[in-house]
């Protein structure tokens, strides 16, 4: 079995970075938004 | 107001769930054979590029019915729907090579399921674009949906096209017509993950779709220039 | 409105850009120097010894043909803008779809002009035999010239009236192009090769019926990015 498991964190890691920064980024907005 | 709630609530479950994902794919489903840990990469590339075209589609058919009714509704629902989209695009053009280059050896290649997603995420960002060069609410919505119908449009081309070219892509192995052949445990795993998306998906757009509806009452009110 | 009338009124509009264009002739003088520079560039990229000019031959024509397109397109409506020439055309009692249909005739001339120059100096500089293929090369290079300038053509009209209209027409246009392109870049290579027609019946189908479906599309479309 080929040893990649290093590709497949990254891969997982990013992934969640990339979803949980774009909520926090929706999060921020709206608040903005709110209190101009 | 409530909406916006709405939105945070569904998209925190979303993210408590992908973690549920992860400890799933990782300690609880099988390692495949012949391309060890790194096919797990495929739990979450497969879910994020079903909503990165679902969304596009989703883009067009609002836009279609916006000519018709010009609801402005159905503009932001448009706008949200666009924006992500493409941040789906963006996690299935990263993932890809990241599977890419310990399966074929190269980080990207020309293949046509590739090239088809960098379209898909041009067209994401020419359309946000657009938008954000267009002052004006009623044009800039009209223009959208102009844009958002042709890219509908084009999304079969690509798709044909890819079909001519040769690919080293693997094959859909899920959505396939007769009995599916991955097993039980792995296809529990992506269906709780394309579950996962989806909850993503409608929770992010609903709370995008609250921002727009409230710089638009700031825009209409008159307290910012256009965002 | 009955048809004939629109084709009239289409016609109508593309003869006065024509003529505004026949008169001054900036236009299309830049846009043959602009061919002839982008062809003499290409010269200077590639390694003769390496790869042969047939096999490069067909993507120096499609590259020169998109930066050429692109040019025109951007122009299109920029006419219209000064003087408000384009609210007196949209207050003339015709249909909008004819206006479109005119822009499209006169963008198409436009364009065909530069290809048609462009096509025999890539003979001439590449020494590639295009006389023999001339009648399935015109058809291919038809097919795909009314296919990416129909969707360009509508983009213009958008464009024109945003900040940075030169910047945003290519963006928006290429992810368009390119199947297009794509497909026409492929054949191109096989009819220079002599192979038969047949070989690329395939791409002339996807190509007509990109043609059909974007041009009904862009005929629909179009009243919605002028109307006020």
């Amino acid at each position: 079995m080929p040893e990649n498991g290093n590709y497949m964190i990254a891969a997982y890691i990013l992934v969640g970075v990339i979803l949980s920064g774009y909520a926090l980024s929706l999060y921020l907005r709206a608040r903005r938004s709110l209190r101009p | 107001m409530r909406m916006l709630r709405v939105g945070r609530w569904i998209t925190a479950i979303g993210l408590a769930l992908l973690a549920g994902v992860y400890v799933r794919a990782l300690a609880f489903t099988p390692i495949e054979q012949s391309q060890g840990l790194a096919q797990k990469i495929f739990y979450l590339h497969v879910p994020a590029a079903i909503w990165a075209e679902t969304a596009m589609i989703l883009v067009g058919l609002a836009s279609i019915v916006y000519l018709f009714t010009k609801d402005p509704r159905l503009d932001r629902f448009a706008a949200s729907s666009a924006e992500v989209g493409t941040v789906f695009c963006a996690i299935v053009l990263t993932t890809g090579p990241i599977w890419g280059k310990p399966i074929w050896g190269t980080w990207w290649t020309w293949d046509a399921r590739l090239t088809f997603t960098l379209f898909l995420f041009l067209l994401y960002v020419g359309y946000l674009l657009l938008r954000s060069a267009i002052p004006d609410p009623a044009m800039r919505a009209r223009y959208a949906a102009v844009l958002g119908i042709c890219g509908m449009c084009e999304v079969p081309f690509i798709h044909l096209s890819v079909y001519m070219f040769p690919t080293l892509h693997p094959m859909p192995i899920v959505l396939q017509p007769g009995r599916p052949k991955l097993p039980w445990s792995m296809l529990s795993t992506w269906l709780l993950s394309l579950g996962v998306f989806t909850l993503l998906y409608v929770g992010f757009v609903v709370q995008r779709y609250a921002v727009s509806y409230f710089r638009e009452q700031l825009e209409a009110a008159g307290e910012v220039g256009h965002a | 409105m009955r048809s004939p009338d629109l084709l009239r009124h289409a016609w109508a509009v593309a003869s006065k850009d024509l003529l505004v264009e026949f008169r001054s002739r900036t236009a299309i003088l830049s846009a043959a120097v602009f061919v002839v520079l982008v062809l003499v560039v290409f010269n200077f990229g590639r390694d003769p010894t390496a790869i042969s000019n047939v096999d490069l031959a067909p993507s120096i024509l499609w590259v020169t043909f998109t930066f050429a397109a692109i040019l025109a397109l951007n122009r299109a409506f920029q006419l219209e803008l000064e003087n408000q020439a384009l609210d007196g055309l949209l207050l003339a009692p015709i249909e909008r779809s004819s206006i479109y249909v005119g822009k499209l005739i006169a963008n198409l001339v436009f364009v065909a002009t530069i290809e048609l120059i462009g096509v025999p100096l890539l003979a001439l500089f590449f020494n590639v035999p295009v006389l023999s293929y001339l009648l399935p090369l015109g058809a291919l290079i038809a097919l795909a010239t009314i296919g990416f300038v129909a969707v360009g053509t509508l983009f213009s009209a958008m464009t024109v009236r945003t900040r940075f209209a030169e910047l945003l027409l290519p963006v928006l246009l290429l992810p368009f192009m390119i199947p297009p392109l794509s497909w026409a870049v492929l054949a191109t290579g096989r009819v220079l090769a002599g192979r038969p027609l047949s070989e690329i019946a395939g791409w002339l189908n996807m190509l007509a019926v990109y043609d059909i479906v974007f041009v009904t599309l862009a005929i629909f479309l179009f009243p919605a990015t002028v109307n006020e």
